[in-house]
């Protein structure tokens, strides 16, 4: 009769294969973690803190007196959402603020309040008039931001046609 | 009959090589993840010295507004000691401030590889005395001499104040430092691109922006071609690209 003594040769590929399985399923979830450690968030970096105040500054100059919310309210490149939130770009070159777009590099500037829009009930509907990395940024500021905030989208194109996206916010009163 | 104890040399080849193969995986996978721990922290280091140097700058931008922006020497600001075959290889910009009421007006953003210098508002040396590295500082300061002609004794600028930060890798200076303004009277707005570029092409520029009053208070003087430019954005007449 056949002495069985130790492991047989089954039993180790068994034993390596669940090591294997388990070994694979570890490597997967750490190139998770180190894929989204790698995706920057470029929220409010210096840089962008001061074009926003900057920006600010301007806005509320051009605005005769009337305050930044009035000059995005009458703003005829400004579409509403909702009824108090704004996204307003800047293409036509007799806007004052096109000198201001070229040099900063500024894509589109929002008036929104993030609380409003994060309980709304039609939430969904107003976020999805933004564009992806805008409802990324609204969201990081949270339903804790009752308050209306100027939101500024740069867009940084590089020569070889590579961009970046940055935004940064500013409360308005 | 032969006994059949255990298992025969084949299986533990065969069990050998297969551990083998997981264990090498497994190498390779801790291998990379100390090679990302080291790149974040360069990563981190060179985010840090951007954010503080973009600060610093910007502060007295905001305090005391930008008449002039020029290329410049490293010996405008009486600095010397470059490590040995960098003496080319350096960026340096001239920010001279438009406010009357201070007496240091003039900030230089440098860029240079050298060994350890003396931080004189940290009271502390940054980089190593036996290996040169790149450094980045800004000061602002003032002459305290002139020549009979009025021109400064570069050998005279007193240090105000100033940030000095090592870089923890090579950098580049192939990039040109850019100047982007356009003046049309009711908005003035300037940025200065000053680039900042690792081996691996990872980029840390330090980027300040600004607007300013006034169609002909803000100039850029395009003094050294081969690594600086002013571009006006504008097209207007009262972008003034040059100064004498």
């Amino acid at each position: 009769m056949k002495n069985k003594n130790g492991f047989v040769f089954m039993e180790t590929i068994v034993v390596i294969a669940v090591l294997s399985i388990t070994l694979i399923l570890l490597f997967s979830s750490y190139s998770y973690i180190l894929r989204k450690s790698r995706t920057k968030k470029t929220y409010d970096v210096t840089e962008t803190i001061y074009k926003t105040y900057y920006f600010k500054q301007v806005v509320d100059s051009l605005s005769n007196g009337l305050g930044l919310k009035n000059y995005i309210k009458s703003n005829s490149e400004c579409q509403v959402i909702g009824s108090t939130n704004y996204i307003c770009s800047i293409s036509s070159t007799t806007n004052s603020l096109y000198q201001l777009k070229t040099v900063f590099e500024i894509d589109k500037y929002y008036l929104v309040n993030p609380k409003n829009i994060l309980t709304a009930s039609n939430s969904n509907t107003l976020l999805n008039s933004f564009d992806a990395t805008t409802i990324d940024y609204i969201v990081n500021l949270g339903e804790g931001a009752d308050y209306d905030v100027l939101i500024v989208k740069y867009k940084k194109v590089y020569d070889n046609g590579e961009y970046e996206v940055y935004h940064s916010s500013m409360e308005v009163n | 009959m032969r006994k059949q104890n255990g298992t025969t040399i084949v299986e533990v080849l065969i069990s050998i090589i297969i551990i083998t193969i997981v264990l090498g995986l497994l190498f390779n996978m801790f291998l990379q993840i100390r090679n990302e721990d080291n790149s974040n922290q360069i990563q981190a280091n060179f985010t840090i010295n951007q954010s503080t140097i973009v600060k610093d700058v910007e502060e007295d931008i905001v305090n005391y507004g930008v008449k002039r922006v020029s290329s410049c020497d490293l010996s405008e600001a009486n600095i010397s000691s470059i490590a040995t075959g960098f003496e080319n290889k350096h960026r340096c910009i001239k920010i001279e401030y438009a406010a009357d009421y201070i007496e240091d007006k003039i900030g230089f953003l440098m860029l240079y590889n050298t060994y350890s210098r003396y931080d004189t508002d940290n009271g502390a040396y940054v980089g190593q005395s036996d290996t040169a590295s790149w450094m980045i500082q800004y000061v602002r300061g003032h002459y305290t001499k002139t020549y009979a002609n009025g021109s400064a004794d570069y050998s005279s600028f007193k240090n105000g104040t100033q940030t000095m930060k090592q870089y923890p890798t090579e950098v580049s200076t192939i990039p040109k430092v850019a100047v982007k303004y356009s003046a049309t009277g009711t908005v003035n707005a300037a940025s200065i691109n000053f680039p900042i570029e690792t081996g691996d092409g990872e980029r840390y520029d330090i980027n300040l922006s600004f607007t300013f009053n006034g169609n002909s208070t803000f100039k850029c003087l395009n003094n050294h071609e081969s690594s600086f430019e002013c571009i006006c954005l504008s097209g207007d007449a009262l972008c003034q690209p040059t100064y004498s």
